[in-house]
């Protein structure tokens, strides 16, 4: 069975050579239409393929300094825009709107380079033609990047001279920092020769002075020593003398006392004695009685002690405590004035300029593209052709192939021949998914070598999507072939599937231009995962990883189709 | 191989929605033989070569290729058959040459077999000058040539051939007889469809007489010119009208009703040819003069008329 397949694509590749037309529609026609295409969308995508000095600018230097001359030196050196000089502000907007020789007329007004040079803002004058908006959003994404180039240069410049001041004040500070430090070490040394000078004198003073105080206690003592014994014999005397009458009156108090009893023992016999006159006896006078608490035996007059004490006392006083100099302060050092040189705050000259807010485009490997980056408008053209003459091949080779050969009877005749259905599709499906992935190739080719497309980090991984593509693409043709009973019905719904296919897929324009609910549905067509692959290999350089994805899901639709396109072809045909 | 009929349709029936295409159809064509499948359009003729091609299966019956059944053994089948379709089976894009080296591979030549005999049989299709010409530059009859050479490429022991002389000129037509008595002598066993009466007569060893899907009878042409009894016939034109009853004195003819005379004044069926001289003179005699006439000897269309009531060319 092999065998007839084998023969079969033999076959195929030899109808393919022989029809002219359709090896033009394969190849000639794809690369044409995707010249006419990527030329003309170029400008979408920021594409550098506009060729040299396609746009004109008026242009009208009314400053004619520094900023108006890099503007106009930017503009000169951008192939795709060539300059045309106005003598006036109504001569820039004639050559624009009426003259229609210019896409934008641009006005460096006067004043502009001071304005800027001074830190001011300053602002050009454009004029435009609202048809030409394309063409003037490119112009102006242009300047908008040439005034942000020159606004950068100045805060720039700025920066750099205020660094430059910076630096040459931040050294006369440390210079003078350091004279006030060396002064401040100086007046420390004087300083501490003082206090040490200051500390023998005090010395000296209070060994002088505790001298003289030793001696005038000395002398007090020994005045006070002599008054105080005869203070101390005076009142030995007078005590002795004292306790003398002392002892005397103790005596007296001791008879008087023994007289009291008596008299109380007489007074009891009296009354007595009076019986019934007793009551009329009047009451003795009472004697007072000793307080129960005098004592006079015990009182011992002591002069002497008093003395002790009071000698005691004042030898405590005479003990001269550690004498405090209290010195008068010498002379204050002349003090050195506390220089406070502030730490000089880092100077952070972003802070002090404002600076420029700007972007840089990498792509998704990181990598820098630029501040303004599109991609060449044949990275998207290519592919996207490639896939929809690819689609339409296939609707001519398998559709209608299969469709020319029941109306050849070729089919009855293979079939009546030991050869299966089977192997005539399959045969004709490889033929043709072979010749779709030649296709591909050739047409990427012609991409690389006409338009200049990217192939990406790693070209080989394009054959992954292409061949994916390939399949889906023949065994999709084999459904259509099976619905569609007739060639003149096979073409127009086979052209309106395949233009649906390839519009919604993303193959004419990126799929991100579509509204969300288109691109969901997208997600079930075969072109929109080719076109992620071609997309993120080309456009967005990812890794070849990254069409493998992709890649499967397109194998899996043409797997599908061909289960279902044999069992329509079965039906149909067998 | 057996030595049996080559070609063996049994009890075949197909049925496409109401309508039946074949209903019972049996018949065999053995080696050396040319057997003729006449009938008019739609008789149900491509439906049995269909299926006896293998191209479409019966809803019953049987058909095979030499000893072995397309029903279960239709690869070796198929391998012994060549169909020659009703319309042309060629890749027009294709030089007749990559037409039957293509066919012959698929069918399992050699290359180096294919491409030989391949220009043997254009040469024997008298195309062996146009071996490197692509076929949609070939006219009608070159198409047709290189149609029946396209089945015939990988020697089948059996031919089908579907009406292969439609639109031919009278010289490609001569050529195709000859190429299918060359096969037959070869040892091919023959099917060869057919409405055209002459061809049939011209070529065929039996004839298969089919109409609405049923064969109505089979056999040499003349036994079935035999079988349906049909009778020779004169038709008289002459400048006096000849009056019914005109005939009578001349034994076993029997004259004709009006609506059959086909614009002659007279039509007459004969016992014998030999009755001619005698219907002429008295029609001669009654009519005046004659002014033409014409002697048809029974032949597979008055048969075919006879027993199904209607022509060989008529629509379904």
């Amino acid at each position: 069975m092999l065998r007839a397949v084998w023969l079969t694509i033999g076959k195929e590749f030899l109808l393919i050579r022989r029809d002219r037309i359709g090896l033009f529609m394969l190849l000639v026609a794809p690369i044409a239409v995707i010249a006419a295409a990527g030329f003309s969308l170029a400008k979408i995508f920021g594409g550098r393929t506009a060729p040299r000095g396609e746009y004109s600018v008026a242009i009208l230097d009314e400053d004619h300094g520094a900023v108006a001359r890099a503007i106009l030196d930017a503009i000169a050196h951008r192939p795709e825009l060539s300059l045309i000089h106005s003598s006036s502000r109504l001569d820039a907007q004639q050559t624009v709107r009426e003259r229609n020789l210019a896409v934008v007329g641009i006005v460096i007004p006067p004043g502009t380079t001071d304005a800027i040079g001074h830190g001011r803002g300053a602002q050009l004058i454009l004029y435009t033609d609202p048809v030409k908006y394309l063409q003037t959003t490119e112009i102006e994404l242009t300047l908008s990047e040439l005034c942000r180039k020159i606004s950068a240069g100045a805060a720039a410049e700025a920066r750099i001279q205020a660094a430059e001041q910076t630096r040459n004040l931040t050294r006369q500070i440390e210079q003078a920092r350091e004279s006030v430090a060396q002064a401040r070490a100086g007046a420390a040394r004087l300083a501490a020769a003082a206090a040490a000078s200051r500390a023998a004198l005090a010395a000296r003073i209070r060994a002088q002075f505790e001298a003289a105080l030793t001696n005038a206690r000395d002398k007090t003592k020994a005045a006070l020593d002599a008054e105080l014994n005869r203070i101390q014999r005076k009142i030995d005397a007078d005590a002795a003398a004292q306790q003398a009458k002392l002892n005397e009156l103790e005596d007296y108090l001791k008879r008087l006392d023994i007289a009291h009893a008596q008299f109380e023992t007489w007074f009891g016999q009296l009354k007595q004695l009076a019986g019934s006159h007793a009551a009329d006896i009047p009451p003795p006078p009472a004697i007072p009685t000793l307080p129960a608490d005098l004592d006079l035996g015990a009182i011992k007059l002591e002069a002497g002690a008093e003395i002790k004490d009071a000698r005691a006392r004042l030898e405590s006083a005479l003990t001269v405590a550690p004498i405090d100099l209290n010195l008068p302060e010498l002379p204050a050092m002349p003090k050195i004035p506390p220089v406070n040189i502030p730490v000089l705050p880092r100077i952070d000259s972003s802070r002090a300029i404002p600076g420029t807010l700007g972007y840089t485009e990498v792509d998704l490997a990181g990598r820098e593209i630029g501040a303004v980056a599109g991609f060449n408008a044949f990275d998207l053209q290519v592919p996207g052709f490639a896939v929809t003459f690819l689609l339409i091949g296939m609707l001519m080779g398998v559709s209608l192939a299969l469709i020319d050969e029941h109306d050849w009877g070729t089919l009855e005749r293979l079939r009546s021949a030991s050869a299966p259905l089977w192997t005539t599709l399959s045969g004709m499906l490889l033929a043709r998914f072979v010749v779709g992935f030649i296709q591909m190739a050739v047409l990427f080719a012609a991409g690389y070598a006409l338009f200049g497309i990217s192939l990406g980090r790693t070209p080989a991984a394009l054959m992954m999507p292409a061949a994916a593509i390939a399949f889906a693409g023949a065994a999709f043709g084999l459904v259509v072939a099976g619905v569609g009973r007739t060639r003149d019905a096979v073409l127009p719904v086979g052209a309106i599937v395949i233009m649906t296919m390839a519009a919604i897929g993303g193959c004419w324009w990126p799929i991100d231009f579509e509204p969300a609910w288109m691109q969901q549905l997208a997600l079930a067509l075969p072109t929109t995962w080719a076109m992620r692959a071609f997309n993120d290999l080309m456009i967005r350089n990812l890794a070849a990883s990254s069409a493998l994805v992709p890649a499967a899901v397109n194998f899996g639709f043409g797997i599908i189709y061909t289960v279902v396109g044999i069992a329509i072809a079965r039906r149909r045909f067998g | 191989m057996n030595s049996g009929p080559m070609i063996r349709a049994e009890g075949l029936r197909k049925r496409y929605g109401h309508r039946v295409a074949l209903d019972g159809v049996s018949f065999t064509v053995n080696a050396g033989e040319i057997v003729g499948l006449l009938g008019p359009n739609g008789a149900g003729k491509t439906t049995a070569l269909l299926i006896l091609s293998g191209v479409i299966a019966p809803d019953s019956g049987r058909a095979s290729i030499g000893s072995y059944d397309l029903a279960t053994a239709p690869r070796l089948a198929r391998q012994r058959l060549g169909l020659v379709p009703q319309s042309l089976a060629l890749y027009p894009t294709l030089t007749a040459l990559e037409n039957l080296v293509f066919f012959g591979r698929m069918e399992g030549m050699a290359s180096r077999d294919a491409l030989s005999h391949a220009r043997t049989l254009l040469e024997e299709v008298g195309l062996g000058d146009r071996a490197d010409d692509v076929v949609n530059e070939f006219s009608g009859g070159m198409m047709r040539r290189l149609n029946i050479a396209c089945a015939m490429v990988h020697f089948p022991a059996a031919l089908m051939l579907d009406e292969p002389t439609v639109g031919v000129d009278p010289q490609s037509r001569g050529r195709i007889f000859a190429i299918v008595e060359a096969a037959a002598q070869a040892g091919g066993a023959i099917l060869y469809s057919t409405h055209y009466m002459e061809e049939a007569e011209r070529l065929c060893n039996r004839i298969v007489l089919i109409d609405h899907g049923k064969i109505v009878a089979q056999g040499t042409d003349r036994e079935l010119i035999a079988l349906a009894g049909t009778e020779p016939r004169i038709e008289i034109l002459t400048k006096k009208a000849l009056l019914p009853g005109w005939s009578n004195g001349i034994a076993g003819v029997g004259e004709l009703p009006g609506d059959a005379l086909d614009g002659f004044a007279a039509a007459l069926t004969l016992r014998t040819l030999d009755q001619v001289p005698d219907v002429i003179r008295r029609a001669g005699e009654i009519g005046g003069e004659v002014v033409e006439f014409h002697v048809h000897r029974p032949n597979l269309q008055d048969a075919f008329l006879k027993l199904t009531g209607r022509a060989l060319r008529d629509t379904p």
